[in-house]
């Protein structure tokens, strides 16, 4: 009976010693709120607020060590990701982005984060709510400018004739392409994969999110793997290219690539890349193709937004069907 | 011809209900995604296409937004000729090319993108040597599935030359 008396007082002692270890969480001013529509900032304030803005409010049970540290941990993570109390100062486009990624984690299950509604009912957002950030973020709207342009019919506007002439025999056209040697590997020394503009097409995405048409291209195991039908987990060797445009008016109203932006890359090595999911990551930016990132810890950006899709491999793409 | 389409339609349905089937599974953590989850298996190419368009290196795509409901897809490919002088203005002969339409469809994993949903058309444009010895370009339309050829006399000249003007993407 002693020894019990003895062990309780053992844990008692180290629990009211763990709440002395208090990281600070505190709430900083709200400096640059988002600016949205009340509906939609109720949803955000009842889901998200607590960890992804400067108005934290913590229950009891949230400020009880070891369990705070955990919260405190959470928080800080959360702010640096997203923080609706400081996202106005962020130009429009990034905040449109950080808004759309916030939708898809919710659709995808991953946010709020499963132990944060189980220890907090009522902050899981319901279907009747996602559907109010949807029709909020409208990423196909009418009133997008270009896809409100003028209908004529495609096939009644040709180009002008003789445009394009038809020889026996032609001088190769210049290549204006960069030479290998001068693009450098990505932060994380990953090396930029030449050659990948004549792997396959497996897929392609409108993104009406941010106005950028992407092709999705495959190298040979890649390929294979789709045609058999075995991408799941994708096989060591796999790698993809995808590839992104700002998305620009044609002649006939509608939308063709325009500018490049960027070229990304995932490439499967499961014991290699073991420490990123598997992958290897990569993205290099503008015609110079400049390796994303301001250090190596850029490929957290690709990890924490590919998380989601684990069940998948850790792959967005849904190759076309062979 | 109205049966096929009921049936398609049908189909179409049954792969709604299975995708959502699927995603309530995996988002509950239970089962591992079906085919469907991974693969893109409504925008599958159908049998009796002359040529395998994806196969070839691509050149651009497009997108037409006309249509709200169903905005079109189309991705442009070619041989290694035509690739090689894609957007020259000048075409030898040997360049083949090849500009695939599908419908679109909302990507089921991504809120703010559309992928290829139902293959719609398969468009080639040829350019051969003709009798003559001066090369001449070619164009055939394909539809439905299993694909058949198409002949729109009409529209046949000013496709040809649409397909033939379109430059090549922008790349690095």
């Amino acid at each position: 009976m002693r020894a019990v008396w003895k062990w309780i007082g053992i844990v008692a002692v180290i629990g009211i010693a763990m709440q002395l270890v208090r990281p600070r969480i505190g709430n900083p001013p709200v400096t640059a709120e988002l600016q949205a529509p009340p509906e939609v900032q109720s949803i955000l304030k009842n889901s998200c607020y607590d960890c992804h803005s400067n108005e934290t409010r913590l229950k009891w049970f949230d400020q009880v060590a070891p369990g705070y540290w955990l919260v405190a941990h959470d928080v800080k993570e959360a702010r640096r990701h997203l923080n609706f109390s400081e996202i106005a100062k962020l130009p429009a486009a990034q905040q449109r982005g950080a808004l759309f990624e916030a939708v898809n984690m919710i659709r995808l299950g991953a946010m709020p984060l499963p132990q944060y509604q189980a220890m907090h009912p009522g902050t899981a957002v319901t279907p009747e709510q996602l559907a109010v950030l949807e029709k909020y973020l409208a990423p196909f709207a009418e009133t997008d400018s270009v896809s409100a342009a003028p209908t004529p019919n495609a096939t009644q506007a040709p180009a002008p004739e003789n445009t394009v002439r038809l020889v026996n025999d032609a001088p190769q056209p210049a290549s204006g392409k960069m030479s290998i040697q001068t693009i450098l590997p990505e932060l994380n020394g990953f090396a930029y994969p030449a050659g990948w503009e004549t792997w396959k097409t497996i897929s392609a995405t409108d993104r009406g999110d941010n106005h950028t048409l992407r092709m999705i291209l495959g190298n040979e195991i890649a390929v294979k793997a789709i045609a058999e039908k075995k991408i799941n987990p994708w096989p060591d060797g796999a790698a993809f290219a995808k590839v992104a445009w700002q998305a620009a008016p044609d002649d006939n109203g509608g939308l063709k690539p325009g500018k490049f932006i960027q070229v990304e890359f995932m490439a499967k090595d499961a014991s290699r890349y073991a420490k990123t999911d598997g992958w290897g990551w990569g993205r290099w930016r503008g015609m110079d193709l400049k390796p994303y990132g301001k250090d190596a810890h850029f490929v957290e950006e690709c990890t924490n937004c590919h998380a989601p899709v684990k069940g998948n491999d850790f792959v967005y793409t849904m190759p076309l069907e062979k | 011809m109205k049966r096929e389409i009921k049936s398609q339609m049908k189909s179409r349905t049954s792969w709604i209900v299975a995708a959502a089937v699927v995603a309530l599974l995996s988002g509950c953590g239970m089962k591992k995604p079906q085919e469907a989850d991974v693969l893109n298996v409504e925008a599958r190419t159908p049998s009796g296409l002359p040529v395998a368009a994806l196969e070839w290196r691509m050149i651009t795509s497009g997108i037409d937004r006309h249509d709200r409901e169903h905005g079109t897809m189309t991705m442009l490919t070619g041989n290694d000729v035509a690739v090689k002088y894609a957007g020259s203005g000048i075409y030898p002969a040997g360049s083949e090319l090849a500009l695939t339409t599908w419908l679109e469809r909302d990507d089921p994993h991504w809120f703010g993108a559309r992928i290829p949903g139902t293959f719609v058309s398969l468009e080639t444009v040829e350019v051969k040597n003709g009798p003559d010895g001066k090369p001449a370009a070619e164009y055939h339309r394909y539809e439905g599935n299993p694909a058949h050829e198409v002949k729109d006399a009409t529209n046949a000249n000013s496709r040809k030359t649409y397909l033939l003007g379109m430059t090549a993407s922008e790349m690095p």
